[in-house]
């Protein structure tokens, strides 16, 4: 391949959008030309700069305001919207409800991640350094989950919390990528080595896996691959 | 509960703040991109019906873009201009002030780059980095075939890392 033919698929290259073949050549390519690799490192380094910044910039005003018919506009026009919105965004406030799930727990864990979702609840110890999240649990719960840092894979920790969930404390790492929060619950419990199961509660994906006497349970609302991408790096693999 | 309102809590609530944040990077403009964002959830409830099965996302993101382009040709130039106040600041909790007033001016450097993209380049760039979108699903939203999806991308990735990043070696 040369960089005639490689220039224009670096960009499909980093978004993953070629197939096996030409990602192969692509990769030899790379390894083998300077201009290309560097060309290629600075696509990477300007994704690491866009999911390194909170771009989401709705508040819970503005989602209010999106159930408010707007006088401006003049009229009121199908007020079954406004209706339904309106009750999806006391969902945000309230215990939501949800699909009827086998899993208690983890019905209680999307209710906390919706909750969440409120600026106020998010975040207990707002930072991105994990070696003041991770401390700040101990003394709080019986252990300290482990606080991985994956800013250079576009995972940016933004912090820690301390949930009730089942009667019991669960510690809550906060992660985000792009606008999207991901919440990670670590509870002591459940079954070795489950491999990683993903699910749908109201829009929402919840992937759940266990391992060494530890269940985890990742929530977002992100697509189903990236939220695999973040359990495989937690997963250390 | 009734399917359409069924559908509307399942499939399209979810994706509401990315169809506000969209409508945003388009406008540019908050009370904009708040009209624009309500005008298309209302449509995707009206719509329902031509839409089952597929992907609700692209599906919501395509009536917004849309929507704010027949807003912003109503609107024209009056406040579309004002352009780059577009967006409500949101308060930060940050433990260290310094840092955080770092992490802010960052992140307006970031929002401002994007902002100044010209639109075409702007929205692939958004659904791409911010929305996480497939080449297919913005294909799909931008009504452009998937080579043309790849070029702009392109565009928009040279333009914003010169801005960004500076001159590199290689560009």
């Amino acid at each position: 391949m040369s960089c005639l033919e490689a220039q224009p698929l670096l960009g499909a290259c980093l978004d993953g959008e070629l197939d096996l073949r030409a990602s192969l050549d692509m990769e030899e390519h790379i390894e083998g030309c300077p201009a290309c690799a560097a060309a290629y490192q600075r696509l990477e380094l300007l994704r690491a700069e866009i999911a390194a910044v909170n771009l989401d910039f709705t508040t819970d005003a503005v989602m209010r305001r999106l159930c408010v018919p707007r006088e401006r506009r003049g009229g009121w026009r199908v007020p079954a919207f406004f209706a339904a919105a309106a009750v999806l965004v006391l969902a945000l406030f309230l215990p939501a409800r949800l699909e009827r799930r086998s899993d208690p727990v983890d019905r209680e864990v999307v209710d906390s991640h919706l909750r969440s979702l409120l600026a106020d609840h998010l975040i207990d110890v707002p930072s991105s350094d994990r070696h003041t999240v991770k401390p700040w649990f101990q003394g709080r719960v019986e252990f300290a989950p482990a606080v991985p840092d994956l800013t250079a894979q576009g995972f940016v920790l933004a912090g820690g919390r301390l949930d009730v969930i089942d009667g019991r404390k669960v510690p809550v790492l906060v992660y985000r990528r792009r606008e999207h929060v991901i919440n990670l619950w670590i509870s002591p419990g459940g079954g070795d080595g489950q491999k990683p199961d993903i699910s749908a509660v109201n829009g929402y994906r919840m992937l759940r896996w266990s391992e060494e006497g530890m269940t985890y349970r990742a929530v977002s609302d992100l697509e189903a691959g990236e939220l695999r991408v973040f359990a495989n790096l937690i997963r250390g693999r | 509960m009734d399917n359409r309102t069924a559908y509307f809590e399942q499939a399209i609530w979810p994706h509401a703040r990315a169809a506000y944040n969209f409508a945003l990077w388009l406008a540019r403009n908050n009370q904009d991109a708040e009209d624009i964002a309500q005008e298309s959830l209302l449509k995707a409830f009206e719509g329902f019906g031509a839409m089952r099965g597929g992907d609700s996302r692209a599906w919501l993101l395509a009536i917004v873009r849309n929507t704010a382009f027949n807003f912003m040709s109503r609107q024209r130039p009056s406040r579309a201009a004002e352009g780059s106040d577009m967006i409500e600041q949101r308060a930060d909790t940050a433990p260290d002030p310094e840092r955080s007033l770092m992490a802010k001016s960052r992140r307006d450097q970031v929002r401002a780059a994007i902002a100044r993209l010209p639109v075409e380049f702007r929205e692939a760039l958004v659904l791409r980095e911010i929305e996480g979108l497939a080449y297919k699903e913005i294909g799909f939203v931008l009504k452009i075939p998937i080579g043309t999806v790849m070029s702009r991308l392109s565009r928009a990735r040279n333009l914003l890392a010169r801005e960004l990043i500076g001159e590199g070696a290689a560009s």
